[in-house]
C-alpha cells in the first residue's frame, strides 16, 4: 500500500494574506507585552517587600532607557488591546434591551471608551497627588 | 458509548474574560503611570514613593487591587498566548495548557504570597 499523497495547503505566513488576519495576530501579540507588564508589577511588589533599597533599584530600572522604550511598546499594545476588546464586546455580550429598544453597538463601545478615559484620568490624579 | 468529558474551558475562559476587563480598563492607565509618567518626571515628587507604595500594599483594598491586576492579567495573557500557538502552527495540546496556565498559577500564588503573607 502506497502512502497517501494528499495535497495540504501550505499555511506558513497565512496572516500576511489578509489585513484582517494581520490585525488579529497583532491583537494576539499584545498579550506578550501585557504579560511582561504583569511581570514588572510583580517585580515591583517583591522589591517593595524587600525594603527601601530594593524598591529604589526597581525605580532605577523603570527609569532606564531600555525600560522606557519597552513601556512605550507595552503602552501601545495595551491601548490597541483595549480598543479591540471594547469593539468586540457588543458581539460577546447578550443584547441589552431598554424600553423595548436594543441598545446600539456604538453606545456600548462608546460608553466603555468613556469609562476607560475616566479611569485613566482618575488614576493619574491619584498617583500624581503628593 | 463513553460519556462526554466535561470541558474545563469555561473556567479558563472566565478568567480570560475577567482579565480582559482589567487589561482594557486599568492596564493602559497603569502602564502609563508606572512605565512612562513616573520615569519621565510627569508626576509629583512623592509619587509612587517607597512610603506611599508601602502604605498602598499594607492596606487591604490596595493589596487586593494589585493582586487582581497581576493575577487576572496573567490568566488573560497566558490563555491568549496558549491559543495563539495553534495560529502559528504549533500543536501544544495539553503541554501548552500545563505550561501557560501553570505560569499564570505560579504568578498568582507569588502575588498572593508577597501581597498578603509577607511581613512588611
Amino acid at each position: 500500500m502506497s502512502a497517501r499523497n494528499t495535497y495540504v495547503r501550505p499555511m506558513s505566513g497565512w496572516y500576511r494574506r489578509n489585513p484582517h488576519f494581520l490585525a488579529y495576530m497583532l491583537r494576539e501579540l499584545t498579550a506578550v507585552f501585557l504579560a511582561g507588564y504583569a511581570g514588572v508589577l510583580l517585580a515591583g511588589v517583591i522589591a517593595l517587600t524587600r525594603g527601601p533599597d530594593a524598591y529604589a533599584a526597581f525605580r532605577e530600572f523603570l527609569s532606564s532607557p531600555l525600560s522606557v522604550g519597552l513601556h512605550v511598546l507595552i503602552f501601545i499594545a495595551a491601548l490597541y488591546n483595549a480598543y479591540t476588546w471594547f469593539k468586540v464586546s457588543p458581539k460577546a455580550m447578550p443584547p441589552i434591551v431598554l424600553a423595548g429598544r436594543r441598545i446600539p453597538d456604538r453606545v456600548i463601545v462608546g460608553s466603555q471608551l468613556v469609562a476607560c478615559v475616566l479611569v485613566f484620568v482618575a488614576m493619574l490624579l491619584l498617583a500624581g497627588m503628593s | 458509548m463513553k460519556p462526554m468529558k466535561r470541558s474545563n474551558e469555561p473556567i479558563f475562559w472566565s478568567l480570560f474574560g475577567a482579565g480582559g476587563v482589567v487589561a482594557s480598563l486599568v492596564a493602559p492607565a497603569l502602564v502609563f503611570i508606572t512605565g512612562l509618567a513616573l520615569p519621565l518626571g510627569l508626576l509629583g515628587p512623592d509619587a509612587l514613593s517607597y512610603e506611599r507604595m508601602l502604605a498602598l500594599v499594607s492596606s487591604l483594598p490596595g493589596a487586593l487591587f494589585l493582586f487582581v491586576v497581576i493575577s487576572l492579567l496573567l490568566w488573560h495573557t497566558m490563555h491568549r498566548i496558549n491559543h495563539s500557538l495553534h495560529d502559528i502552527g504549533i500543536k501544544a495540546g495539553l503541554g501548552g495548557k500545563v505550561i501557560f496556565y501553570g505560569l499564570a498559577l505560579v504568578g498568582t500564588m507569588a502575588a498572593a504570597y508577597f501581597l498578603f503573607a509577607t511581613p512588611l
